[in-house]
C-alpha cells in the first residue's frame, strides 16, 4: 500500500486533531504578536510627527507606556505561540516514531537483509526529527514571516499613499530571485553532504583498517586517498559559503539601500508637495527593515522546510509498506507437541532465478535428530529459514502434520520452534527479559526450571542480581560459552518441539562443545532437532544426515551409512580427522 | 615501559596556544580577517548615522522650504548609496569566515589523519574507531565546535566588538548620557543569553542523551530480528518500544518549554532598548538636546546592537564547547602510543627476509597484567614452516604481531638477517611480508583494488594471487569480475570469501615471510590442504608462521610450536608433542572426542 498526496494530508490532520485547542491558540498568538511588531514603527511615527512638535512631554510617556505595555504581550503570545505548537508537534513525531518502528517489526525477514540497521534507524529516529522542524518551529516561522510581509503591506497602504504597491513589487522581486538562488545553493548543499558522506564512509572504513595499512605501509597512499574526500568537501562547503554570502550581501545591498534610497528619493518629493510627513518617511524606512531582514534567514528556514517534506515522504513510503508472508489461519494441531515436518521438492531462490535449493525433499519425523552438512554457500542455513518462513519458497512445499505451512498463522508455526543461531543475540534488559524474550506469561519459575536443566542455575546465581541482572551490549560481559548456554536456555524456556541450530557450537570450544550436548540431549529428550553443523564431529550421533551440495541432496542418512557409501561425507570426514588414527 | 593509565588533561591555556599554533601557519589570512573584521564592523556602525545626517537634512529643508528637498534629493542619494556599498563589502566578511572555517577543517583532518597512521594497537585498543571518527567529523565540523570556532567564533566576536565601538563612538558624538544608557544594555542582553544557555544547552544534552540510547536500544534490537520474530515477540517489542517513546516524551516536554521561552525571547531583545529610546531619547528630543535625526540613529542603535552583543555572549560559550572539542582532537594528536620514528634505518639484507631470531620476548598490555606473551626464544630459518597451536589467548596472534612489527616487544630482540627489526627501513620490510589476519579487515572498494591496496601491483600478479587463494573461481562468478566492489565492511562477501581475499591481498607481493593468524578455519577442510599445498609449491623458499586449530594443518609444518599462557610449552613434531607436551596432548583429545 501506498500512501497518496491525500491520504497522507489526511492522516496528518488525525494525528494532530487531539492538539485542536494547541493549534488554534498558538495561531491567534501568531497573528497578536505579528500584530505587535507592526504596530512599532507606527509609534515611532507619533512621537516624531505629534507629541516631539508639540513639545508634549505626558505623550511620549503615554507611547513609552503603550510600548512596555505591547513588550509584555508581546513576550507571552510568543511564549505561547512556540510552546504550544512545538508541543504538538514533539507528540505527533513521537507517536510517528513508534509507529514507524511496530510497521518495521511487521516486515518480512527479507527486508531486513536489504536494509542495514543504520537505514532503519535513520528511517526511525532522524527521518522524523526532520520532519519535526516542519511541524514546529521553522513552519512556525514561515508562517509567521509571512503574515508580516501582508501585515506591513496593510499597513503601509493604510498609512501612506502609493507607497504600498511600490513594497510589493519590490517584495516580489526578491523573494522571486532569492528562490532563483535558494535553488543552487541548496544543490550545491546537496553536493556537501554527500562529500561528507563520502568522506565519513572513507573515514570509517580506513581508520578501522590502520593496523592493516601499518602492515603493508602504504599509509601515504591512503592519506592521498583521503585527500581526495576531504578536498572535495572543503571545495562544495567553499563554493557554497561563497555562493550564500555574496548573495545576502548583494541581497542587503538591494533591500537596506537601494530600496532605502528610493523611499527617500521619492519621499522627499511627497513631503514637498505636503502628501507625507517626516515621521511616515522614518516609519517606512523602519517598515523596509522589517519587511526584509526576515527574507536574509529565508533560504535556511525553506530548506529545513525541503528536508522535512522529503523526510516525511521517505516516512510515509515505510508506513505504506506491508509485509508479503502473512501466514495463514490454522493452528498446528497435536498431541504432546508432535509435529512431523517435510519437504517437498522445494525450490528456492533469493533473486530471480539463482536458486539455491533445487528440488530439496526429506522427511523429519517427530523425535528425530537432523543434521545438516555441506560446504560454505550449499544452501544449509536457507533450510531454516525456509522452516521459519522467513522467506518464501518457490516451488513445492514444506509440511507439518501432512498440512502446508502456509496454512499455518506463522505465531503457531514458529511457536513449535527453537531456534539457537550462531550469534547469540541479546537485547537490551534484564536476562529474564532476554530468556523469555519479552513474554511476561511465561513464569520465572519457567525459566529457572529450564536453566536448571542445562546445568545454569548456579551461573544465573552467582550474578549479582541474579536473573534480574541488566545485560551489558550485546552480552559482552559474559563469556561465548555462557552466551551460547543462554541461547539454549531461550529456546527450552519456549519449550518448542524442534530445536533448531544453526552452527550452533562453532564458537565454543570442543570441550564445552560435550558438556552442553550432553545436558542438551537430557534436556531436549525426545524432541526433534535440526542441526546445521562444520564441525562434523559433532553430527556423529544423529539419525539422518543430510548432505548438500550446490542447493541439492547428495548423500542421506546416518554416519555408518555414509561412511560405508565412502562418497562426500566419507570424503569431508577423512580430511577434518587426524590421519594417524 | 607502557604506561598504566596514560590520562590526558589540558588547560585553556594549552588549548589556546594549540589554536594559536595553528594560526601561525596562516600569518597573512590572520592580518586580513583583522583588517577586514575592523572596517566591516565600522561600516555596519556608520550606516545609522548616515541616516541620522539624512534626516536632519530633511527636517531642516522642511523648516526653511520644503520645495528645496527637491533639489537636495540627489545628494541624499549619493549618502545612502555611498554607505551601501561600503556595507555591500562588509556583508561578504561572514563569507570569507566561512570559507577560513572549512579550510582549517580540511587541514587538521588531513593533518590527523596522518598522524593517526602511527598509532600502535594499544592507541586503537583505547580508542574505538566509531569514537576516532566523531572526533575528526563531528567534533571538527560541527557548528560550534573545533573548525568553526577557530575561524568564525572568534573573529565573529571581534567583528561584533568593532561594531559596538563603532557605534558607540558615533553615539558619543551625539549624546552622551543616551549613550550610556545604551550600552547599560549590553551586559543585560548577552548576561540573559548566556543563562538561558546554559540551560538550553543542559536540557539539549539531556534529549541527546534520549536519541542516543533509543538509537543504540533499537540497534541492538533489530539486528536481533531473527529471534524476535522467530519467538512470536514482534507485538511485545513493539508495546515496550512505546513505553520508552513515553519516557522519551515526558523529557522533550522540558526541552521544549526552555527552548520556548529561548525563542520567544529573542525576536523581543531589542524592544528593551527601544523601549528606552523613546522615553528618554523622547524627552531629550522635546528638550531639543538632540534632534530627530539624533533620536533615530538611536532607535536604529538600539535595536541591533544588542545582537552584537550575544555574538560577544556566544564567543565565550561557543569557546566552552571548542575547548572540549579541542581536548578531544588534542587528545588523539598527542597520545604517546606511537611506532616510535627511527631515521637512519636500513634496507633488508639479501633483499629477502631470511633468518629470524627471537630472544626472550615479553609483551605486555599494560604493566599491571600478566603479559601477553614472555620468554619467547625461538629461532626460524629461511624456508622453514612452523605452525602455532594452543588454547585461545595463548598468545598465537601477539607473537605473529611482534614477527609482523605491528606489536613491539616490551623486553627482549627481534632480529631478521642479523638486523634488529626496529632498525630495518618499515617499507622495506612491509614488502617481504605477507600477514593475515584472523579477523581481516577489507575495504568496501573493488576487489581488484583491495588485493593489490595501494601497491604497485599488476593485473597478472593480482588473478595470480587470487588463484593460491582459492578465490579466483568466485571472483569470477561476480558480475563485475575483479572490479565488483564489495560494499561496506565486504558486505557481498561471506567470511570466509573475505579470509580468502586477504590471503590474495597478503600473496600479491609474494613475500618472503608469510604469517596467518588462524586463517584457514573458514575454509572447509578440504580447501584448507590445498591452499597450503599450493604457497608451498608457487612461492618457493617461502618461510612461513602460521596459527591454527586444526591438527591436520599444523602437520604440514616443520615444527609445532604449542603455546600456553603466552609461553612456549612445547616444540617439534606431532609425536614428539604428544609424548612429551600436556597442552598439546589435550588440544588433540579434544579434537577426538568422538573418534
Amino acid at each position: 500500500m501506498k500512501y497518496s498526496r491525500k491520504e497522507i494530508f489526511q492522516d496528518i490532520i488525525r494525528r494532530f486533531r487531539p492538539f485542536k485547542s494547541n493549534i488554534i491558540i498558538g495561531i491567534i498568538c501568531t497573528f497578536v504578536f505579528t500584530g505587535i511588531q507592526i504596530a512599532r514603527p507606527i509609534l515611532l511615527r507619533w512621537i516624531i510627527d505629534i507629541y516631539v512638535p508639540a513639545k508634549d512631554i505626558d505623550g511620549i510617556i503615554y507611547v513609552a507606556s503603550i510600548y512596555f505595555f505591547l513588550l509584555l504581550i508581546s513576550l507571552i503570545s510568543s511564549y505561547q505561540q512556540v510552546i504550544l505548537l512545538s508541543t504538538a508537534g514533539m507528540k505527533v513525531v513521537n507517536k510517528y516514531k513508534a509507529d514507524i518502528y511496530e510497521n518495521i517489526l511487521k516486515m518480512d525477514r527479507d527486508y531486513f537483509s536489504k536494509n542495514p540497521t543504520g537505514t532503519l534507524l535513520a528511517r526511525i529516529e532522524s527521518d522524523t526529527e526532520q520532519v519535526k522542524e516542519l511541524f514546529s518551529s521553522h513552519s512556525l516561522r514561515l508562517f509567521t514571516t509571512f503574515l508580516m510581509m501582508i501585515g506591513i503591506c496593510v499597513s503601509i497602504y493604510i498609512n501612506t499613499t502609493g507607497y504600498a504597491f511600490y513594497f510589493f513589487i519590490m517584495l516580489l522581486l526578491s523573494i522571486f530571485c532569492l528562490t532563483k538562488v535558494i535553488k543552487r545553493i541548496r544543490s550545491t548543499y546537496d553536493n556537501v553532504r554527500e562529500a561528507y558522506r563520502e568522506l565519513s564512509g572513507f573515514l570509517a572504513e580506513y581508520i578501522r583498517g590502520i593496523p592493516t595499512i601499518q602492515v603493508f605501509d602504504v599509509k601515504d597512499s591512503v592519506c592521498e586517498s583521503l585527500d581526495v574526500y576531504n578536498r572535495k568537501k572543503f571545495k562544495f562547503q567553499k563554493k557554497v559559503a561563497i555562493m550564500n554570502y555574496s548573495f545576502l550581501a548583494v541581497l542587503s545591498l538591494f533591500t537596506d539601500t537601494l530600496v532605502v534610497a528610493s523611499i527617500i528619493y521619492f519621499g522627499c518629493k511627497s513631503i514637498s508637495l505636503g502628501l507625507m510627513s517626516i515621521g511616515t518617511l522614518i516609519m517606512l524606512i523602519e517598515y523596509t527593515r522589517l519587511l526584509f531582514h526576515p527574507l536574509f534567514h529565508l533560504s535556511e528556514e525553506l530548506g529545513y522546510m525541503q528536508n522535512g517534506l522529503v523526510s516525511l515522504d521517505r516516512m510515509y513510503g515505510v508506513m505504506g509498506l506491508r509485509p508479503e508472508i502473512t501466514g495463514g489461519t490454522r493452528k498446528i494441531e497435536s498431541e504432546d507437541g508432535k509435529i512431523d515436518i517435510r519437504f517437498e521438492d522445494v525450490w528456492f531462490a533469493y533473486i530471480g532465478e539463482e536458486w539455491v535449493l533445487k528440488g530439496v525433499s526429506f522427511d523429519f519425523p517427530f523425535g528425530n535428530s537432523v543434521a545438516i552438512v555441506g560446504a560454505s554457500g550449499s544452501g544449509k542455513s536457507t533450510i531454516i529459514k525456509l522452516l521459519f518462513r522467513f522467506y518464501e519458497i518457490n516451488k513445492g512445499r514444506i509440511t507439518i502434520n501432512g498440512v502446508d505451512i502456509r496454512e499455518y498463522s506463522l505465531e503457531s508455526l514458529r511457536h513449535k520452534l527453537g531456534l539457537v543461531l550462531q550469534d547469540v543475540y541479546f537485547f537490551p534488559g534484564t536476562l529474564l527479559d532476554n530468556l523469555r524474550v519479552l513474554d511476561e506469561s511465561i513464569g520465572v519459575e519457567n525459566v529457572s526450571a529450564a536453566s536448571k536443566k542445562l546445568g545454569l542455575d548456579g551461573f544465573i546465581d552467582s550474578l549479582p542480581e541474579g536473573i534480574d541482572s541488566q545485560i551489558s551490549e550485546g552480552g559482552k560481559n559474559f563469556s561465548s560459552g555462557e552466551r551460547q548456554i543462554f541461547a539454549f536456555t531461550r529456546a527450552l524456556t519456549y519449550n518448542p518441539s524442534v530445536l533448531v541450530l544453526d552452527e550452533a557450537t562453532s564458537f565454543i570450544d570442543t570441550h564445552t562443545e560435550k558438556l552442553i550436548k550432553e545436558s542438551l540431549s537430557k534436556a531436549f529428550q525426545g524432541k526433534s532437532i535440526l542441526l546445521i553443523a562444520h564441525r562434523l564431529s559433532t553430527v556423529t550421533d544423529v539419525d539422518n544426515i543430510i548432505v548438500l551440495s550446490n542447493g541439492e541432496i547428495i548423500e542421506n542418512g546416518n554416519h555408518k551409512q555414509l561412511m560405508e557409501l565412502e562418497g562426500t561425507y566419507y570424503e569431508m570426514r577423512k580430511l577434518q580427522n587426524v590421519e594417524i588414527v | 615501559m607502557k604506561e598504566k593509565e596514560i590520562k590526558f588533561t589540558s588547560t585553556i591555556i594549552e588549548n589556546l596556544k594549540w589554536v594559536w599554533k595553528i594560526w601561525k601557519q596562516y600569518k597573512p589570512m590572520l592580518f586580513i580577517l583583522i583588517s577586514f573584521g575592523f572596517i566591516s564592523g565600522f561600516a555596519i556602525a556608520a550606516g545609522p548615522y548616515v541616516l541620522k545626517i539624512v534626516v536632519d537634512k530633511i527636517s531642516e529643508v522642511i523648516k526653511n522650504d520644503p520645495k528645496l528637498l527637491l533639489a537636495e534629493r540627489k545628494e541624499f542619494l549619493m549618502y545612502i548609496i555611498g554607505i551601501g556599498i561600503f556595507q555591500f563589502f562588509a556583508y561578504l566578511y561572514p563569507g570569507f569566515r566561512g570559507v577560513m572555517n572549512h579550510m582549517l577543517e580540511y587541514e587538521i583532518r588531513s593533518s590527523v589523519f596522518k598522524k593517526l597512521m602511527d598509532k600502535t594497537h594499544a592507541f586503537f585498543m583505547k580508542y574505538r574507531s566509531g569514537d576516532i571518527i566523531t572526533r575528526l567529523t563531528d567534533d571538527l565540523s560541527d557548528f560550534p565546535k573545533v573548525a568553526w570556532f577557530l575561524c568564525s567564533g572568534i573573529f565573529r566576536a571581534f567583528n561584533a566588538v568593532c561594531v559596538v565601538l563603532g557605534s558607540a563612538i558615533l553615539m558619543l558624538s551625539i549624546h552622551f548620557g543616551l549613550t550610556v544608557c545604551a550600552l547599560l544594555t549590553l551586559p543585560f542582553c548577552g548576561g540573559v543569553f548566556a543563562a538561558f544557555h546554559g540551560k538550553i544547552k543542559a536540557t539539549f544534552e539531556a534529549k541527546q542523551k534520549a536519541v542516543s540510547s533509543t538509537n543504540s536500544y533499537l540497534e541492538s534490537c533489530l539486528s536481533g530480528i531473527d529471534i524476535i520474530k522467530a519467538y512470536n515477540a514482534t507485538e511485545r517489542e513493539n508495546l515496550r518500544f512505546r513505553k520508552i517513546i513515553d519516557e522519551r516524551i515526558k523529557i522533550e516536554t522540558e526541552v521544549v518549554k526552555i527552548q520556548s521561552f529561548f525563542n520567544s525571547f529573542f525576536p523581543n531583545i531589542s524592544f528593551f532598548g527601544q523601549l528606552l529610546v523613546i522615553a528618554f531619547g523622547g524627552w531629550l528630543t522635546i528638550k531639543g538636546t538632540i534632534s530627530i535625526g539624533d533620536f533615530f540613529a538611536f532607535f536604529t542603535y538600539l535595536s541591533f546592537i544588542s545582537f552584537y552583543a550575544i555574538d560577544m555572549a556566544m564567543f565565550l560559550i561557543s569557546g566552552r564547547q571548542a575547548m572540549v572539542s579541542i581536548h578531544r582532537l588534542r587528545e588523539i594528536i598527542e597520545d604517546p602510543r606511537e611506532f616510535p620514528h627511527h631515521t637512519d634505518t636500513v634496507l633488508l639484507e639479501d633483499g629477502k627476509i631470511n633468518r629470524i631470531v627471537l630472544k626472550d620476548i615479553a609483551v605486555k598490555l599494560d604493566e599491571d597484567a600478566e603479559p601477553q606473551i614472555s620468554q619467547i626464544d625461538f629461532d626460524i630459518e629461511p624456508g622453514k614452516w612452523i605452525a602455532l597451536v594452543g588454547p585461545v589467548a595463548s598468545g598465537k596472534s601477539t607473537l605473529l604481531n611482534v614477527l609482523a612489527g605491528t606489536v613491539i616487544p616490551d623486553s627482549g630482540s627481534i632480529t631478521i638477517n642479523n638486523t634488529e627489526l626496529h632498525r630495518i627501513n618499515r617499507k622495506d620490510y612491509a614488502g617481504h611480508l605477507g600477514f593475515v589476519e584472523s579477523e581481516p579487515v577489507v575495504f568496501s572498494t573493488s576487489l581488484s583494488h583491495n588485493i593489490k591496496f595501494f601497491r604497485d601491483i599488476e593485473e597478472k600478479e593480482v588473478k595470480w594471487a587470487a588463484n593460491i587463494s582459492q578465490f579466483h573461481d568466485e571472483v569470477e562468478g561476480f558480475n563485475e569480475g575483479y572490479d565488483q566492489k564489495i560494499g561496506e565492511r565486504g558486505i557481498l562477501l561471506s567470511g570466509g570469501q573475505k579470509q580468502r581475499l586477504a590471503i590474495a591481498r597478503a600473496l600479491a607481493q609474494k613475500p618472503s615471510l608469510l604469517l596467518l593468524d588462524d586463517v584457514t578455519s573458514s575454509l572447509d577442510a578440504d580447501n584448507e590442504a590445498k591452499f597450503l599445498n599450493t604457497i608451498e609449491k608457487e612461492l618457493e623458499g617461502l618461510t612461513c608462521v602460521y596459527a591454527t586449530h586444526r591438527l591436520k594443518a599444523a602437520q604440514k609444518a616443520h615444527e609445532i610450536i604449542c603455546l600456553d599462557s603466552g609461553k612456549i610449552v612445547g616444540r617439534g613434531d606431532h609425536k614428539h608433542l604428544m609424548e612429551n607436551c600436556d597442552t598439546y596432548r589435550k588440544l588433540v583429545e579434544a579434537h577426538m572426542i568422538d573418534e
